[in-house]
């Protein structure tokens, strides 16, 4: 599906100013002390030893309401995993993700682990998806703007002052499109080499090699940037 | 294709933006690294659309 309808509410809207969940009945089983007061449903799962794992189940069977929380909270790893990819629509593109996961939710098994390596599995099938779609376009200038788009804070934007998105994106154009697949999906993505080898269908040892090819092409090119620059 | 000398671990290390004892080589990889990784985390969710919004309050459970 693409969406092209104006996007009108912004993804932090029930959390921002406290208790999303007071006052909601989630269309999940009635529980008689769920949610108590001032506490939101969803944080309240997620405050638990398994993380997400229960939001999801809840999302799952129906609550929208963790729906949405589980959208805040791994959205933004999506949509700049789709910008380094130079996606056409990274904010369009993570919300055709994300219902295509409401949509498929009932196929899916596992724990918050196998969620998330579902997630980026969709994730990189939509971004192939544009890829083709776009080759397939003539070309207009620049492309996703990773720079304009890193909502990061001071923290961040400190620790890397000397380094910006734009030459970030240039050393990932040096990388072959398998190595950069392996190293956006074990960085940006936070998957497991195993998860890595099933997303792409290769064997464990094929994504080591590649990572590690990877890591070799980057230090290679750096070294030739930084002699060049005396 | 240039080599270099890494174990399974160095690269978990690597990927995961942590710098290697002894590897000053390759401590520009690793801000790339932990750059990148910054960014994954740092990223705000971009706002859902009517579409998305639409969907999930007409869900109807499994």
């Amino acid at each position: 599906m693409q969406l092209t309808e104006e996007r009108t509410r912004p993804a932090r809207t029930r959390s921002e100013g406290g208790d999303p969940g007071v006052g909601d009945d989630p269309p999940g089983p009635r529980r008689s002390s769920w949610p108590g007061p001032g506490q939101c449903v969803p944080q309240r799962l997620a405050a638990r030893p398994a993380g997400l794992v229960h939001v999801i189940a809840e999302a799952k069977a129906g609550c929208s309401l963790c729906f949405e929380y589980l959208y805040r909270q791994l959205a933004g790893q999506v949509a700049s995993y789709l910008r380094w990819h130079r996606a056409s629509d990274p904010d369009g593109l993570t919300n055709d993700v994300f219902a295509q996961v409401h949509r498929s939710f009932d196929r899916f098994q596992g724990d918050e682990a196998g969620f998330r390596s579902w997630l980026f599995t969709i994730a990189h099938h939509r971004m192939i998806d544009d890829r083709r779609r776009s080759s397939r376009q003539p070309p207009t200038r620049g492309d996703a703007g990773v720079e304009e788009s890193l909502g990061w804070g001071d923290v961040e934007e400190d620790a890397f002052a000397d380094m910006s998105g734009d030459q970030v994106r240039d050393l990932l154009a040096v990388l072959s499109p398998d190595q950069r697949d392996v190293v956006l999906l074990r960085i940006v993505a936070d998957l497991s080499v195993e998860e890595v080898a099933e997303l792409l269908h290769k064997r464990e040892g094929a994504i080591k090699a590649l990572q590690h090819r990877a890591l070799a092409s980057l230090r290679r090119h750096l070294d030739r940037t930084a002699a060049a620059a005396g | 294709m240039a080599w270099i000398e890494l174990t399974t671990v160095d690269a978990d290390d690597i990927l995961a933006g942590q710098p290697l004892p002894g590897r000053a080589d390759l401590g520009a990889v690793v801000e790339i690294a932990a750059f990148l990784r910054a960014s994954g985390v740092g990223e705000p969710a971009p706002p859902m659309s009517t579409g998305l919004l639409r969907q999930i309050a007409g869900w109807s459970g499994s």
